[in-house]
């Protein structure tokens, strides 16, 4: 059984047709780090916010369910339910921005301390700073003392994820952690990150759009595009043989001598309330079925994508096959 | 563990003490001279009636007499010496104007964050009830509270205290409009602390900025209000040693040429609030 199965998630802004997470499904299991990557405003961070109940009050949740270890923590259909405190927490994509800057730093990991995990004060005291020496902070007691203004970037964010050690999550989502580091901190945080989940066989959702880092670090990966799950699999599978013209486009897009340069979305402008496929006013293959909604096709065990084509190519292969 | 990334990260450490001081003075030359003219009266109304006599001492031959090395400002009609009074009134003052500033600040502050977090009905009810307050001038507000509340000066601290709070309510309440849409607030709510918590704990203390400046100004306005109170026969009254008390008595005397019954008193008055006022508009200028 997974660690976290997302089905059907649905998200829209309230009082509007337009989805803006449309049937997006998701299964994450204990030990693993799942890339999510798409462009900017494809409904990552959405997603997440939608599984942390944490969804501003002009968006609502429009259908889906979502379940950690077997246990239901979101239902679109009945309000309330509620996740356990220890479930799921999140790393962040502005560091600074995480951090309460009236706060010592010491003493907001000591709080996930005392609150999440019940540890007495003198206890949390001192696994405060074994924490923020584990993370690579030197001078961990002084910086225990420190406000976030006086911190850099990369020393925020180790905090940040100081405070995810000490929440121990089963489930910890990582909003693009290491945006605004430089490359020697963001390997330090990737392995941060690896060092977490093989100690305590979390889940990671590590939300980015660099594919170099998910190629680097995760097992699977997912792709999202306006809202909806373009392609799901193994890191290898899908960045090897993409089954969804979208994937196939963002693989491209990194390869210099391509020439076919892909608009992005802002230019291009998605229409959030068509019945059809988010991608095919842009996608090259498009054809009369796209107006529908394409279900998830599987093209391996691990292996879904969403698309039409893959379906039609199967045929042609298939025919061939029979005529040779 | 001495790789650039440690040695860029590493936490900045204090100055001299000195240092310090000259780069406040040059970052707020304005807040500096209010509050070397606040330490004045900070120190006249601490020590200040150690050295004088009885405020209310009168000594009807010595009347009216002009400034001298025996009274520095002269007597008033009564033959009181108004260095004595004024130095006596300092305190009152100077505490009257900081505790109505507080109390403003104390229940704005609190009002405010609860408004603005929270929103729903009961920000709307406290936008409207400071949206009524506001439409009074403070001081017109003051008064009538005042006169309804009766003349002492508790009263004349709650209604002045009152006229203000609707300024810090409004403040801190669009601060924490901003602030609770932050990301700390989400790690917060993640972390299992209650909406109350978040809301005092969390959202409070990064929404004050604003009120510490507004604070400066308002301990300024409030020492000319309840002085101005004073001087209109409302909130505290005359014997007691207060500056606008004593330049209410001192007016009646400027016009047979006791000028320094009420001049120096009112100088006071002026001195005190000029004080805050630049404290509080180098603070403010600096921004949040």
């Amino acid at each position: 059984m997974s660690l976290l199965d997302v089905r059907g998630l649905s998200v829209g802004i309230a009082g509007k047709e337009e989805l803006l997470l449309r049937d997006v499904t998701l299964s994450l299991q204990p030990g693993e780090i799942q890339g999510v990557v798409g462009e900017s405003g494809s409904g990552k961070t959405m997603a997440s916010l939608a599984l942390l109940g944490l969804l501003p009050p002009s968006v609502e949740l429009r259908g889906g369910t979502a379940a950690i270890g077997g246990r239901t923590v979101l239902d679109a259909s009945r309000r309330g339910v509620t996740r356990q405190v220890g479930d799921l927490t999140m790393v962040f994509q502005n560091p600074r921005g995480a951090l309460n800057p009236t706060m010592k730093v010491g003493h907001q990991v000591r709080r996930v301390l005392t609150k999440v995990r019940g540890k007495s004060k003198g206890e949390a005291t001192t696994e405060t700073v074994a924490l923020l020496r584990r993370v690579g902070i030197p001078g961990a007691e002084r910086v225990a003392g420190s406000y976030p203004h006086q911190l850099s970037g990369g020393m925020c964010q180790r905090v940040v994820i100081a405070m995810a050690l000490a929440y121990r999550p089963r489930v910890l989502i990582a909003d693009e952690p290491t945006t605004g580091l430089d490359v020697t901190v963001q390997a330090q945080i990737f392995d941060l990150l690896r060092e977490l989940v093989e100690e305590t066989n979390c889940g990671v959702l590590f939300i980015t759009h660099d594919l170099g880092a998910v190629a680097e670090m995760c097992d699977r990966v997912s792709v999202l595009y306006a809202g909806q799950l373009m392609e799901t699999g193994t890191t290898i599978e899908t960045f090897e043989q993409p089954r969804h013209p979208y994937t196939r486009f963002l693989l491209e897009s990194l390869s210099p001598q391509e020439s076919s340069r892909l608009t992005s979305t802002e230019e291009a402008g998605v229409d959030f309330s068509l019945p059809g496929c988010r991608f095919a006013h842009r996608c090259a293959h498009a054809f009369e079925r796209c107006s529908d909604f394409p279900q998830l096709f599987q093209a391996g065990p691990q292996h879904l994508y969403s698309c039409f084509l893959g379906e039609e190519e199967d045929d042609v292969a298939a025919q061939r096959s029979q005529l040779a | 563990m001495s790789s650039p990334v440690v040695a860029a990260a590493s936490v900045s450490r204090p100055r001299g003490r000195n240092a310090q001081v000259l780069s406040l003075l040059r970052r707020y030359p304005m807040a500096s001279i209010g509050v070397v003219i606040m330490s004045v009266y900070a120190l006249t109304a601490i020590f200040g009636p150690l050295f004088v006599g009885d405020p209310l001492s009168t000594s009807p031959s010595d009347a009216l007499a002009p400034p001298s090395s025996e009274h520095y400002f002269g007597t008033d009609r009564f033959g009181r010496d108004v260095f004595t009074r004024a130095v006596i009134a300092a305190r009152l003052d100077v505490v009257v104007g900081i505790v109505i500033a507080l109390i403003a600040a104390i229940a704005g502050s609190l009002i405010g964050v609860v408004a603005g977090y929270f929103g729903g009905a009961f920000d709307e009810v406290v936008m409207r009830v400071t949206d009524v307050v506001l439409a009074f001038p403070g001081f017109v507000l003051a008064l009538i509270l005042v006169a309804a509340l009766g003349d002492s000066i508790p009263n004349v601290v709650i209604a002045v205290a009152i006229a203000y709070t609707p300024y810090f309510i409004r403040l801190v309440r669009a601060r924490a409009l901003a602030e609770r849409e932050r990301e700390y607030v989400d790690a917060a709510t993640l972390a299992g602390n209650g909406r109350w918590q978040i809301a005092f704990r969390h959202v409070l203390p990064n929404s004050l900025t604003p009120a510490y400046t507004q604070a400066a100004l308002v301990a300024g306005w409030a020492v000319l209000d309840v002085a101005g109170l004073a001087f209109l026969g409302i909130g505290i009254q005359p014997p007691t040693a207060e500056w606008g008390v004593m330049v209410a008595e001192g007016a009646n005397d400027v016009m047979t040429g006791a000028w320094w019954t009420a001049l120096f008193p009112g100088a006071l008055i002026v001195a005190l609030a000029l004080a805050f006022q630049l404290i509080g508009d180098d603070l403010q200028g600096e921004k949040r």
